[in-house]
């Protein structure tokens, strides 16, 4: 601890701090420019300057570290004349056209100018760079740039993506990408929120409000299941953008493109307004008194003719906690069926059960921080900066601060190129290297020394004794010297953590993974903080604690879509199989043998196409509720907008078709559920550690008939079959593709660009090629958002939680064409 | 293209691939003549940063050339010293018989003139450097003879 004096006042503060981190945590205002918190200090604006007594120069208090006995002035005659003349330079060139800039009222130039009054102008000078407008979302003003450098840091030091710079020296000097191209990046608009002035703004905000005319409201962000607080800026109870706050929210102010610019999805063209009721096979436009009594009349017959066990449900990994609790009551107690399951059956549930075979947990909640201050990290085959944006950056965050993050993966990730070492194993090849580390660990005796009490170490031992680096290698790809090194740098560290995700969208890890992964770790000694697995969406986790899955022995997810005949009738609330589940041919015939489908959603889904009856939800921002993230932690949502068309709350549809039904559930309010909600904890489990003896299967993938391997997954700018309703994500990216490496293209005689056939023992696609050194020979990449795209007709469903890559073949598509895409 | 192993030559210096990108420049220059888009694009490829970033470094500093350059270089200091012995008639004159601007390239494609400011030869003012040759203590009859040299 040090002691210095600010303007007077006697602080502590820790050593090793700057004089604007100590003055802004005693609330001490010192204007600055060009710092941000999460930056290194940069010292460019100089509008930062203090006066420290016993030094001749003023300092920058945001790059000058604080020493004891220091003391500092921070508004003096002096100190006002130097950061005025700051000013009036900045100001020299900058263009006066507030009136029609989107940042006026907010910006920091315009506060301090008028703050420290009207400058002399004594010098004058005009830049004339033209705006750039031809980036999707981003556009750039370099005429009001003043070269803080906020963007360019952000963009390189905080994402890890560097796509763009000051370019240029002196009066010239001019902010874009190296080659004033259309910007090409990840869309994150990280750069706009950073920027202090008015030349970085984004497109669909271009023009459409005055700030002081906003209304700001926090909201949780309906993607991905970080759980990123938005602020959303409303303009006649319109949406018009959202930001992030610095310091607000589990994200601290950071933001990915899907929270930043997906949350237009709600005034998409295609949301559902009104009941659909197929009648003569056509949908029509039907009241909600006629649906709801249609389906009541129908689930009687068919729960009295068949029984309950023949009506299943599906929920969904985004609709709210209330929602899911309104969705399982509804089944339970109305129609006495425990036939209930969501998209974690895919992914996430595997990640939990193999957590409990392994370490005997039932849950475990991941921590955003856990990377920070570790020796070593593992990423395992998982593209975390995409799917989980903001838990992403932590890894860049904790390699700067001196964490090795090593990435383990065939696609050159954002990780894998920015990490410390990038290791390219053959796609699903995860799992034996994992085992070929705890060989090692074992053969080291780490164990020995730790007094490990699980069962099955012996077994563990036997399994593991042909997994030697050399055959790791083999196996893998990776060269044995290289493997031997990280293995022993993992097994060797003070601190260590492994991370990987197990999306419903994947398929090249499994249960097995999960296993090979906890035996590891047990094997060292960690517990499960070591082993940080996110789940999917904003509330996956939230879904499955609000018991949406079978509780009692009812049917699950693979036994209602998956096994012919199993159903009668389907309810399914906001989740579209048919695009983002597995094997979705087997999923349609299953589907179009049901005697009632029903099909509640905010637009007509591929899967509502197929039903008898379509009920409009509310989306996200229309309705109270809350979501669980994968921290655990629940978040309440407002209702920020009013409902579109006559679209209902999920919850309240339940409590409405009961009540026709003649059951009225009690009487139901929302701040009855949300007690309800707010009283839902994780299991506990009995923590009684064991290992899982080597299971892994995966080799026999490829044949001569089928010889390349097709992984799925999700991508950055989309997140399940939801995102694909932004106009803004679509505007950056609408059209599926598949990645393909640069030497099976030239193999294949594929152009990029082009259309491509893909055909796997199930079917056949066609589909657009984009030829990418971030492939690996032999492997393919497919995104799964695109329905028209069709690509989950060629996977396969594993009942028993296997990764199971999908084995396909490829070629120029024949024949002349017909509609693309198939 | 750029010579991979001098690459990694240059990076294996370097704490941090970042430090190695001024050298990597400067070999890319060496060997393309100047800094094209393309042995930008390549530097960045070669030392895993983003284009952004070198270009912005490749602007920022002056030596870098980003206009394709004669076969030789000449680079003249026309500061203090140099200029009080005569430097600017000096440019004057490679102006008239090569028709080089400063800043330009001869229409043969044989020089490129850039204007230093010093390159630490003020006791044999004025002087200059073509390609890494240094040639100190011109006058006019003497620039013409060495000029010569360079085809
Ligand atoms: S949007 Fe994100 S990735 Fe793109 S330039 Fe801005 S900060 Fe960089
Ligand atoms: S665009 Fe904005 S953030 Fe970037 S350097 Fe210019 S003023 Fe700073
Ligand atoms: S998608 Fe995830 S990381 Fe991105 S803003 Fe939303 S919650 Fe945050
Ligand atoms: S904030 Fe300190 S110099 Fe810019």
């Amino acid at each position: 601890m040090i002691e210095l004096t600010i303007d007077g006042k006697l602080i502590q503060a820790e050593k090793g701090s700057t004089i604007l981190q100590i003055a802004k945590a005693n609330n001490i205002k010192i204007p600055h420019l060009c710092w941000d918190r999460r930056l290194k200090p940069y010292g460019g604006c100089r509008l930062c300057l203090v006066e420290v007594e016993g030094q001749r120069k003023l300092l920058a208090a945001c790059s000058t570290p604080a020493e004891n006995g220091m003391v500092i002035k921070t508004d003096t005659p002096v100190l006002r004349k130097a950061r005025k003349t700051v000013l009036e330079l900045l100001l020299v060139h900058h263009p006066l056209d507030c009136p029609i800039c989107d940042k006026a009222g907010e910006c920091d130039l315009q506060d301090l100018a008028y703050q420290y009054g009207p400058s002399e102008g004594r010098f004058y000078a005009e830049r004339k760079h033209d705006p750039e407008a031809t980036s999707p979302l981003i556009e750039r003003n370099p005429n009001r740039c003043i070269l803080c450098g906020r963007c360019v840091r952000v963009c390189w030091e905080h994402q890890g993506v560097g796509a763009i710079n000051l370019i240029g020296r002196g009066f010239n000097t001019k902010i874009s990408p190296a080659f004033e191209e259309t910007l090409d990046c990840e869309f994150c608009g990280q750069c706009v929120d950073a920027c202090p002035v008015g030349a970085l703004g984004t497109k669909p905000y271009k023009y459409r409000a005055r700030a002081w005319f906003l209304e700001s409201t926090d909201t949780i962000c309906p993607y991905c299941s970080v759980g990123c607080t938005l602020t959303l800026d409303l303009r006649e109870g319109k949406i018009l953008r959202v930001r992030g706050m610095d310091g607000v929210g589990v994200n601290e102010g950071d933001l990915c493109g899907k929270g930043r610019f997906g949350f237009d999805f709600i005034y998409s063209e295609g949301r559902l307004t009104k009941p659909l009721l197929r009648k003569n096979g056509e949908f029509q436009e039907v009241d909600w008194e006629e649906a709801l009594y249609y389906i009541a009349e129908r689930l009687r017959d068919i729960k009295e003719t068949h029984g309950p066990e023949k009506i299943g449900a599906i929920g969904s990994a985004r609709t709210t906690l209330e929602d899911d609790i309104m969705l399982a009551r509804f089944f339970r107690e109305v129609l006495g069926s425990d036939n209930i399951d969501s998209s974690a059956r895919l992914g996430y549930a595997w990640a939990l059960k193999g957590m409990e075979d392994t370490l005997g947990i039932k849950s475990n909640p991941v921590s955003l921080n856990s990377p920070i201050g570790k020796e070593v990290v593992l990423v395992l085959e998982s593209d975390i900066t995409s799917t989980h944006p903001i838990f992403g950056l932590k890894f860049l965050e904790a390699m700067h601060e001196g964490t090795e993050v090593i990435v383990v993966d065939p696609r050159k990730t954002k990780l894998a190129r920015r990490g410390n070492r990038w290791l390219r194993n053959r796609p699903g090849t995860i799992t034996p290297f994992l085992y070929g580390i705890t060989h090692l660990a074992m053969k080291e005796g780490v164990h020995l020394k730790k007094d490990i009490t699980a069962e099955g170490l012996d077994e563990l031992e036997d399994g593991l004794r042909e997994y030697t680096p050399g055959k790791v290698s083999e196996l893998t790809g990776i060269d044995e010297d290289l493997f031997r090194e990280v293995a022993l740098r993992f097994i060797n560290a003070e601190s260590r953590l492994l991370t990987l995700t197990l999306g419903a969208a994947e398929n090249q890890k499994g249960l097995e993974t999960i296993h090979a992964a906890a035996n590891l770790l047990m094997l060292l000694g960690e517990g499960p903080e070591a082993l940080q697995i996110p789940s999917d969406y904003s509330n996956t986790y939230g879904a499955w604690l609000a018991g949406l899955r079978p509780l009692s022995g009812g049917k699950d997810l693979y036994g209602m879509l998956y096994t012919p005949g199993s159903l009668k009738a389907l309810y399914v609330m906001g989740e579209d199989p048919l695009v983002t589940m597995p094997d979705a041919g087997t999923i349609e015939e299953n589907l179009k043998d049901l005697e009632l489908l029903i099909v509640q959603d905010i637009r007509l889904s591929e899967t509502g196409k197929l039903a008898h009856v379509v009920l409009p939800a509310s989306s996200w921002a229309e309705k109270e509720g809350s979501f669980i993230n994968s921290q655990g932690i629940r978040q309440m949502l407002p209702k920020v907008v009013s409902t579109t068309g006559d679209s209902i709350a999920d919850w309240k549809i339940f409590r409405n078709i009961a009540r026709v039904m003649g059951h009225d559930l009690g009487t139901v309010e929302f701040s009855q559920l949300k007690e309800e909600a707010g009283k839902i904890v994780p299991e506990e489990g009995t923590r009684k550690w064991r290992f899982i003896p080597p299971e892994w299967e995966g080799l026999a993938r490829t044949t001569e008939e089928y010889p390349i391997l097709m992984v799925t997954g999700n991508i950055m700018q989309h997140s399940g079959s939801l995102s694909v309703m932004s106009k803004s994500l679509s505007h950056v990216l609408s059209d599926a593709f598949v990645q393909i490496s640069p030497e099976d293209a030239g193999r294949f005689r594929i152009g990029d660009g082009e259309f491509i056939e893909i055909t796997s023992p199930k079917g056949t696609v066609y589909i657009k090629a984009r030829v990418s050194d971030e492939i690996p020979e032999g492997m393919l990449f497919v995104p799964l958002h695109f329905a028209h795209a069709r690509v989950n007709l060629l996977t396969e469903v594993s009942r028993d939680g296997k990764a199971l890559l999908t084995p396909v073949r490829i070629g120029p598509r024949k024949g002349n064409g017909g509609s693309p895409a198939g | 293209m750029l010579d991979r192993e001098k690459v990694r030559e240059i990076v294996r210096k370097y704490p941090e691939r970042r430090g190695a990108l001024l050298p990597a420049l400067h070999l890319a220059q060496k060997e393309y003549g100047w800094l094209s888009p393309e042995a930008m694009k390549e530097v960045s490829r070669a030392l895993n940063l983003p284009e952004a970033t070198v270009k912005g470094v490749a602007t920022f500093y002056a030596m870098y050339r980003r206009v394709p350059a004669g076969r030789h270089l000449i680079q003249i200091c026309t500061n203090v010293a140099c200029m009080i012995f005569g430097a600017e008639r000096l440019v004057d004159l490679l102006k008239e018989r090569y028709g080089l601007e400063p800043g330009g390239t001869s229409e043969d494609g044989r020089f490129s003139l850039m204007i230093m400011e010093c390159i630490g030869a003020c006791d044999r003012a004025p002087a200059m450097l073509v390609n890494e040759d240094y040639h100190p203590d011109l006058n006019e009859e003497r620039i013409m003879t060495i000029l010569e040299g360079y085809k």
